[in-house]
């Protein structure tokens, strides 16, 4: 096994592996494939989860499920916070459960289109949502349509969306040539999840009844309503990787679809309910970054004084630290 | 421009005031990114006094604000809507999708009628409008449920003005008079802050009559016609994807009201001292306490 400081992907792979001491699992949490849901399972098996303190977090996030992807309140620690000797541990010692979780890459990129580009949740694919726009009948949501703008932009760019990791290939994101995986859990299947579930109570010292569910689903609008053979095929080459590494099947998500989809209309209060989101959100990401200029603002303040403290002291006081 | 308006919640406050700081010239959007408030639309964000740069008549000199009540050379404005109209969408915006509020008391008192993944807004609504008629001390402590008779005090301000703005060219008649005193063009926009769902289709004879009750000032003040709405009307339910989606509207107001608090704690002079204080206290435990683990390289 390489090193985990190899490559980019790698050191990226440290910094979000969640590891849980006690249950001696480590979790690679791959995004759009059940990771809200699973990071909480663990949280609450491991006994580190602290509720309490998502209403102090000033970041980003959608919905206040989406807050255990907090450090501060799922409380585990990740990979790269370890002495290297205890990460080398964990990845090699069989007392340890590595997984990671995984989902068909054609259901698992409608679900980022629609999480991250339809609803404008914040992240980096937002920034690509101007180049793909909606299309409108009579006031109403062309889904259909505006599915297909993304699949065009998305041909175009696949390495700009890629950079957003709810887009990234999936093996690019858990890396099973590194982490030598126990298991790997297939999330299209329902039972999975009430598989971990009960994985990870055995695994707890606490006494621990955990509730499978899936967190943070979508609007529930089937893939084959929208999604033609034709686009299901230029987003399949795309995730060509995914499907060699993890075996997934072409056929199995292609026998559901169509050569031609009709159009599928949102209805207007839907498409309002859809603004009335996006509005919301932005609003969250205009609060967040006003905070965050705010605190740099006083940082900048708190080190101009320092350094004129520093100054009129004749250096008794200490020049300003790079913590400050 | 020389005019007072007092602004009524929920009857249009929103559209009237963009098109007032617009015509008066105070209107700063530059402001508007930069609010830590609670507020979950940008087009709300023109309540902010930083955003709408317009002064409140309590901040003016005594004289002042005498001339402003009595000069004919003053237009004194008010809008006023139908109150069952007025306490629907008053409901949509503050219970339904959550908005925040101040007293969040009113949401516990009205909850979703839901049957089979399905909001039923019509089940909904009787819940409220029964709420409203058993606790309403406890919804008057909103503003946005006060009744419009004690907003617009018309024993105490001798209005020129009072527009209706649920009909027909009421809002363009207010735009009419912004424009004729400003000299600029002044146009309403929408805010689409409803979801779209018709009164008629969620609103019973039975929950009419008891939101009638509650506003009986207003109707006796301003003499609304009280209107006649299906005893038995057939049940409006959303559907599933709408109910999915008024789930993640409330989920997404959620952390918009969650990262505002955060936010302005963060700002105060508590969190601050706070946050000396553990840098004192790590540096006296040789960094045992309130050290935050960092990465290290592998």
């Amino acid at each position: 096994m390489r090193a985990l400081d190899s490559d980019t992907d790698a050191r990226r792979l440290a910094r979000i592996a969640l590891v849980a001491p006690n249950l001696k699992v480590l979790y690679v949490p791959t995004a759009k494939a059940a990771c809200t849901s699973v990071t909480l399972m663990i949280a609450q098996a491991e006994g580190s989860y602290r509720p309490e303190l998502a209403d102090r977090v000033v970041s980003n996030q959608m919905s206040p499920q989406q807050v255990i992807h907090s450090a501060s309140v799922n409380g585990l620690p990740r990979l790269a916070q370890l002495p290297p000797r205890e990460v080398h541990h964990i990845l090699n010692s069989s007392d340890w459960l590595r997984f990671t979780s995984i989902r068909n890459p054609l259901r698992r990129v409608y679900s980022a289109w629609e999480n991250r580009l339809l609803l404008r949740a914040p992240g980096f694919a937002r920034s690509l949502a101007d180049s793909m726009p909606d299309v409108l009948s009579g006031g109403r949501l062309d889904f259909t349509a505006t599915f297909a703008n993304f699949v065009t932009a998305f041909s175009e760019r696949t390495e700009d969306f890629f950079r957003d990791h709810h887009f990234t290939p999936q093996t690019r994101f858990t890396r099973p040539d590194l982490i030598n995986y126990n298991m790997i859990v297939r999330v299209d299947d329902p039972r999975a999840i009430s598989g971990i579930a009960t994985m990870l109570a055995e695994r707890s010292r606490i006494k621990i009844n955990l509730l499978p569910q899936r967190l943070n689903e979508g609007l529930g609008i089937p893939l084959d309503l929208v999604c033609n053979l034709e686009h299901a095929d230029l987003l399949m080459r795309a995730y060509q990787t995914d499907y060699d590494t993890f075996g997934f099947s072409h056929e199995e998500a292609r026998s559901t679809l169509r050569r031609d989809v009709s159009p599928y209309l949102l209805g207007t209060t839907e498409t309002r309910l859809l603004q009335q989101i996006r509005g919301a959100l932005q609003r969250s990401l205009d609060i967040a970054d006003a905070h965050r200029f705010r605190r740099a603002l006083r940082f900048r303040a708190m080190r101009a004084v320092h350094v004129v403290l520093h100054k009129a002291s004749r250096r008794h006081i200490a020049m300003p630290q790079r913590y400050m | 421009m020389r005019l007072l308006y007092t602004p009524t919640t929920k009857v249009a406050c929103t559209t009237i005031k963009w098109m007032l700081a617009e015509a008066e010239g105070t209107l700063n959007l530059d402001m508007i990114p930069r609010l830590l408030s609670a507020i979950v639309h940008r087009s709300q964000t023109i309540h902010n006094q930083h955003v709408h740069g317009l002064t409140r008549l309590i901040t003016l000199p005594k004289p002042e604000i005498e001339e402003v009540l009595t000069s004919p050379e003053w237009i004194r404005l008010a809008a006023i809507r139908d109150p069952i109209a007025r306490s629907y969408s008053a409901w949509e915006n503050r219970i339904f999708t959550g908005a925040s509020g101040r007293v969040t008391d009113v949401q516990r008192l009205a909850p979703d009628i839901i049957v089979n993944g399905q909001i039923d807004m019509t089940a909904s609504f009787a819940t409220f409008a029964d709420a409203l008629a058993t606790h309403t001390d406890c919804f008057m402590r909103d503003h946005h449920f006060v009744p419009q008779s004690t907003v617009v005090r018309r024993d105490a301000i001798n209005y020129d003005m009072l527009v209706r703005v649920d009909e027909p060219g009421g809002i363009d008649l207010i735009a009419n008079l912004f424009s004729d005193r400003s000299g600029k063009q002044v146009m309403p926009q929408r805010h689409n802050e409803s979801i779209g769902v018709p009164l008629r289709q969620a609103c019973s004879q039975k929950s009419a009559e008891l939101i009638e009750r509650v506003y009986a000032s207003d109707y006796d003040s301003f003499g609304f016609a009280r209107g006649n709405y299906p005893a038995l009307p057939d049940h409006f339910m959303l559907s599933t994807t709408e109910t999915r989606l008024v789930m993640l509207m409330r989920q997404s107001v959620e952390r918009v009201n969650s990262v505002s608090r955060t936010a302005q704690s963060k700002m105060s002079a508590r969190y601050g001292w706070r946050q000396v204080r553990k840098a004192g206290l790590r540096k006296l435990s040789f960094g045992r306490l309130y050290t935050t683990r960092r990465e290290n390289s592998l």
